[in-house]
């Protein structure tokens, strides 16, 4: 007849991965049920990776599978209090290529404020009107400005199959986070927290058929960036900048990063070019000139269009309708339609570079 | 272009293969591997760990193999360990045949 003190000490033989002593002295042991054979056991595990966890349930199982007399070994952990995988275990659920969405583009700026988000807006909206079926993900986490932007609010649904229905507008179907926001609280946010989102915006919403997503990225080379590029295969990315030297330099970190992983670099849009006097039509370079020209030759990348500095732009996008949108027949619109048709190329001419390796064994 | 592998190869619980865009073919040991891990925790800055893992021949091998993006492959560990990223750039630099040995290319940053 077993007894619960052989059980006991069966687990005593029994250290989870990575940690000093074993899972009795860790007080991980709750309670001991044994019953004709049958033995419960109720953990209470610390924090510990769930690779880890489970490693020390499939180890308990096995030794107290293996005492005599024993013909069933349940283990039981409390259900919530289960630790959270760590960071690497997540690195195991790559999405992959997302199924039904073509090609995936990021739009990048190493630095913040030089309006990625309104060309990322306006580049969507030109792609629509080239035909494209086109989707729209804010990953600005800290700051996302879609839903100004495109006069969208309300939150997303979830549908019966537990995904979220991205908002639909002007042809684009849409996710921020900015949806889901009060509008003035603030996203104090981890890293793991960023990350998590980022893979849940591409995993649980319904994009549905896409010819190109395209994925407006918080400024900088941090947790968003790395955990887009670490989770799906990138068509390539289009860096934003503005002429002046301050932008450019942070630009070729975000370049850096982007070779880094392997992603191509479709090109480069200068924004805030210059400004053109309305009164006396006078160019003027209030940011300098030439920074995206001089970085795109650095590079070896294009330079995909210039966009100059007119009011038009700013307030049709705080206005809710993008300037390709309310005016389609302005200048700006045109060289977005132009940055879109050169986006496509470059996608085309990168594609079949680096393909994903087979894995055997 | 960069080269990439093209096929990764679990050969039993020794070594790994690889066959690289460019045709060459790369074998690696397991523990090899597991102790050239670029993850922070192995690294700590240093080119390898310091101390090797212990475990003899055919007791560390991979129990999955995961593309990550499209510049690195991660591998979770039979000791559990799995935070390692092995970017393409670092497994072609720590090819162990002699011609790739010999020719010492710049370990790579990522």
């Amino acid at each position: 007849m077993i007894t619960i003190d052989d059980i006991r000490e069966r687990l005593a033989e029994i250290r989870p991965p990575g940690f000093p002593r074993d899972v009795v002295a860790l007080g991980m042991v709750r309670l001991i049920d044994s019953q004709d054979g049958t033995v419960t056991i109720h953990l209470e595990p610390p924090a510990m990776p769930q690779s880890s966890l489970n490693a020390t349930v499939a180890d308990i199982r096995r030794a107290v599978g293996a005492l005599e007399g024993v013909k069933q070994v349940s283990v039981r952990v409390p259900h919530g209090g289960q630790p959270q995988g760590s960071a690497g275990a997540a690195a195991f659920n790559e999405l992959g290529p997302l199924p039904g969405v073509h090609d995936i583009i990021a739009v990048a700026s190493a630095k913040g404020g030089v309006g990625k988000s309104t060309v990322a807006t306006n580049l969507a909206l030109a792609l629509t009107q080239l035909g494209r079926r086109v989707g729209l993900l804010d990953c600005d986490v800290y700051g996302p400005s879609l839903p100004i932007m495109l006069g969208l609010s309300g939150r997303p649904i979830v549908g019966e199959n537990k995904r979220i229905q991205p908002l639909e507008r002007y042809g684009l179907r849409v996710m921020s986070i900015g949806f889901f926001l009060d509008d003035d609280s603030p996203v104090i946010w981890r890293g793991p927290l960023v990350m998590g989102l980022v893979r849940q915006f591409l995993k649980d919403v319904e994009w549905g058929d896409l010819d190109v997503l395209l994925i407006d990225l918080p400024p900088g080379t941090g947790d968003a960036q790395l955990t887009l590029v670490q989770q799906v295969p990138l068509a390539g990315g289009v860096v934003v900048t503005t002429p002046q030297e301050v932008a450019t330099l942070d630009v070729g970190r975000g370049i850096a990063m982007f070779q880094q992983v392997n992603t191509p670099i479709l090109g480069i849009v200068e924004n805030m070019s210059y400004y053109q006097c309305p009164k006396c039509g006078k160019r003027e370079d209030l940011f300098g000139s030439g920074g995206g020209a001089r970085i795109a030759t650095h590079y070896g990348v294009p330079l995909l269009g210039q966009i100059p500095l007119v009011p038009e732009v700013r307030s049709s996008g705080d206005a809710g309708k993008p300037i390709v949108i309310e005016q389609p027949d302005h200048p700006v619109s045109k060289l977005f339609i132009d940055i879109a048709g050169r986006v496509l190329d470059a996608v085309e001419s990168e594609r079949g570079g680096t393909v994903a390796p087979t894995i055997i064994g | 272009m960069r080269v990439s592998p093209t096929t990764i190869k679990r050969l039993g619980k020794e070594s790994l293969g690889i066959v690289w865009s460019d045709g060459h073919r790369s074998l690696y040991p397991n523990r090899y591997l597991r102790d050239n891990c670029p993850c922070a925790g192995c690294r700590e800055g240093k080119p390898r760990r310091l101390l090797p893992v212990l475990g003899n021949p055919g007791e560390i091998y991979p129990l999955q193999i995961a593309v990550v993006g499209r510049y690195a492959i991660s591998i979770q560990w039979s000791d559990r360990h799995d935070t390692g990223i092995y970017s393409y750039d670092t497994l072609r630099h720590l090819c162990p045949c002699a011609q790739c040995q010999q020719t010492g290319a710049e370990e790579p940053t990522t």
